[in-house]
């Protein structure tokens, strides 16, 4: 009997042992995977869940096939906390440095809101077409374009690109009622001083793309005709990262 | 009384081995259970980052499978593919006549060999790029087609993607990348919207893009609608034809011409039956229950059409459902014919329940939505609602009979020509744009719900063998607003037609765009 107990006891060990070496080399496996594709995907711990958490992909996945139609790309790994109400916008026309002043056409989109948190790849890129500049984004299933008028095609290389997000700086995360303006191309050398809403503000050639929470639609509506809205408070609205 | 003495050999005891080797058992399970989270955490993390990446999976080299890449620019899509070693597949793209159940003709095909692949679609699809696609593999161009602006020549208005179709019969499934029909923009000015809703059975341009095995070739889709398959509430009958479906109304038959930019009901008939003792099934019956569509004039089958690409014709039946054994139930055939793309054939069905019969009445119904101001018998002139009242200007007085019903005016024509062996009764709107647009433009049809495809000419073709009697009803007064004129003037609100019941032959009902 005493014989039999020791046996079982032995055999359990040797068997959790077998597992737990299983398991290590399994889990290795998958940790250099997870290291490897976020390596391209840019790495992003969630401390929050309940935070929108955003990092740049710092060399986009683009097939040389489309590379060579495109003009420029960029593409951010997001996390999007549950029930996050969201709207996406888009529009060129002339834009200032730092605010959401923007004139000209745009357009805007959103969905329903998820009811569990996601993943979801925020890809923007310009393409030439008849010699205008077509804005493109991709994110969370949905599509779409916009013109971006006024805006020299021609100059995209000496262009300035403003980013919430910077692959340098790593991933950021947000509250959920914040205004994410996730990128601003301007030209600086069409610098032009206008009288917008009473105030003198230097505008440029260029566009943006935000992120805007349902919540502060109408908000982001009056900032981007220049207006101030009631009870303004500028941290509704993230500010880009700075290089140092 | 004492105790008897303890078997120190077989009673537990403690012991510094036995409490090591527990812990180390403790140890190991507790190793192994945070072992077990980490790898489930680890899996979760990878499968979305993959899931981020548009990489195709590890494990599962020896299938045919895809993943789409996150796109980057308007126009292209990627996906990484796996093609099973050692077996042949091709890359197939088809660009023309497609529908949920067709497969486009193909215009570009190339070998693609097993291992991990990247195939790019490009679809430059507007009539500046003239409507241009390519596919590469690995970077490389291997199908590009060229339709040319006249395929759509006004553009599109919508597109939307296509599944693989559900009937396609073949061992090993195709693996289909993109699929994509689009809805040709009509021939309007460009300050005229006009939204077209379609379905996606219809055939319309478009392409498909697919990994197949070499030797499988499709056949053209049915024309037909309605094989078990199918969903019945996208109707039976021709797929760009006029399609039977259940109406809301129990008693009203109802035909829909998807092909026409609507899913609303181009012809709305109700039907009469009038046996020799007097007894009529109609509308008003209150033992009515439903018409039930059926696979024969007898039983209770339910329809079951076979695919055969050979057949050329389908027909079904349309059993009256009455909730007394007594009562009055007809059985009406339809028939659909490829050689007749625009039309329904209706007739009595050859069958001892219609034996009682001696008349019956057609009456096509919703005029008033769809603006019929124009009427033709014949290859007689056209005529208006007016002309209709007033008919003594324009037909022979003795042939036109006015009886006044409220709100409409019922006008009999008489239109038997004895030496012809049929006669044709054609009606339309006297509108050249659709009726949204007419809708949108005048506000006075405001809240008249007017019909919202293309414009549409319909007709009837009846045997004179049946001596029907053919009947306007002209209304002039608005469906709404009680005491108002009809926008516009008055408008034919419904069609009838009485026929005798002692033949068999087959009355056909039309439907059309309006030239």
């Amino acid at each position: 009997m005493r014989f039999a107990i020791r046996l079982l006891t032995i055999l359990i060990f040797l068997a959790g042992f077998g597992i737990l070496v299983y398991f290590s080399i399994e889990n290795n496996r998958l940790a250099s995977e997870v290291d490897r594709l976020e390596a391209e995907l840019g790495k992003m711990v969630i401390k929050d869940v309940n935070r929108v958490h955003i990092v740049e992909i710092a060399a986009p996945d683009v097939p040389p096939e489309v590379a060579s139609h495109i003009e420029g790309v960029w593409q951010f790994r997001c996390y999007l906390p549950p029930k996050y109400n969201y709207m996406q916008m888009s529009g060129g026309g002339r834009v200032t440095l730092d605010s959401l002043y923007q004139s000209g056409g745009f357009s805007s989109s959103w969905g329903s809101p998820p009811s569990t948190s996601v993943q979801s790849l925020l890809t923007m890129s310009f393409q030439k077409k008849d010699k205008r500049l077509i804005a493109f984004y991709s994110f969370s299933g949905s599509r779409g374009t916009t013109s971006w008028n006024n805006f020299n095609p021609d100059r995209l290389a000496t262009m300035v690109v403003q980013k919430l997000v910077n692959s340098k700086k790593g991933p950021r995360s947000f509250d959920q009622e914040t205004i994410l303006p996730l990128l601003k191309i301007y030209d600086p050398t069409t610098a032009k001083n206008q009288e917008i809403e009473g105030k003198s503000i230097t505008t440029y050639e260029g566009g943006q793309f935000v992120l805007c929470p349902k919540s502060l639609e109408t908000c982001l509506q009056q900032l981007r005709e220049g207006k101030t809205p009631q009870d303004f408070n500028p941290n509704w609205v993230a500010t880009a990262v700075v290089d140092e | 009384m004492s105790e008897p003495p303890l078997n120190r050999s077989q009673a537990a005891r403690f012991s510094v081995l036995n409490l090591l080797v527990f812990t180390a058992l403790i140890a190991v399970g507790l190793a192994i259970g945070l072992a077990y989270r980490l790898n489930h955490s680890l899996n979760d993390q990878l499968s979305q980052l993959v899931a981020l990446s548009g990489r195709l999976p590890l494990t599962k080299e020896d299938e045919l499978g895809s993943v789409k890449m996150p796109a980057v620019a308007d126009n292209f899509d990627s996906w990484h593919v796996n093609v099973p070693i050692g077996q042949d597949y091709d890359l197939r793209l088809g660009i023309g006549a497609i529908s949920e159940s067709g497969i486009p003709p193909i215009v570009g095909s190339v070998r693609i060999p097993g291992g991990q692949h990247r195939i790019t679609l490009y679809t430059g699809d507007s009539t500046k790029d003239e409507f241009r696609y390519a596919v590469y593999l690995d970077g490389t161009l291997v199908i590009e087609k060229t339709m040319g602006s006249d395929w759509m020549p006004n553009g599109w208005s919508s597109s939307h993607g296509l599944d693989w179709p559900r009937s396609s019969k073949s061992s090993s499934s195709p693996l289909q990348l993109s699929a994509q029909s689009y809805a040709s923009k009509p021939n309007l000015d460009r300050e005229h919207y006009f939204n077209g809703q379609s379905d996606e059975y219809v055939t319309r341009p478009g392409y498909r893009l697919w990994i197949d095995k070499p030797d499988h070739t499709y056949e053209a889709a049915s024309p037909f609608m309605g094989f078990p398959d199918e969903p019945q509430h996208q109707g039976i009958g021709l797929r760009d034809g006029l399609r039977y479906r259940m109406a809301s109304l129990p008693y009203r038959w109802i035909f829909t011409r998807p092909k026409l930019e609507t899913r609303e009901p181009v012809l709305a008939v109700e039907a009469e039956f009038i046996t020799s003792d007097g007894t009529v099934l109609s509308s008003q019956t209150p033992t009515f229950q439903a018409w039930k569509i059926r696979n024969a004039p007898t039983g209770n089958a339910f329809l079951l059409w076979q695919e055969d690409a050979s057949q050329t014709t389908q027909t079904a039946f349309l059993h009256a459902v009455s909730n007394s054994a007594d009562g009055l139930q007809p059985v009406v055939e339809l028939k659909w014919d490829v050689a007749q793309p625009d039309a329904v054939g209706i007739r009595l069905a050859d069958t001892p329940a219609n034996e009682q019969i001696v008349r019956w009445r057609l009456r096509i119904l919703d005029g008033s939505s769809h603006l019929w101001r124009e009427l033709q018998i014949g290859d007689r002139p056209w005529i208006t609602p007016t002309d209709a009242l007033n008919a003594d200007k324009l037909l022979d007085k003795s042939s036109v009979k006015t009886s006044e019903k409220t709100p409409n005016k019922t006008i009999e024509l008489e239109s038997v020509d004895a030496s012809a062996s049929d006669i044709q009764l054609r009606w339309q709107p006297n509108e050249k744009l659709p009726l949204q647009i007419v809708e949108q433009k005048d506000k006075r049809y405001a809240g008249l719900r007017l019909y919202q495809g293309l414009p549409t000419r319909l007709g009837v073709q009846i045997p004179t063998v049946l001596k029907p009697k053919l009947s306007v009803d002209v209304t002039d007064k608005h469906p709404t607003n009680t005491g108002t004129a009809f926008p516009g003037g008055p408008v034919f609100d419904a069609i009838q037609i009485e026929l005798e019941a002692v033949e068999r032959d087959w009355i056909w009902l039309s439907a059309e765009l309006k030239e």
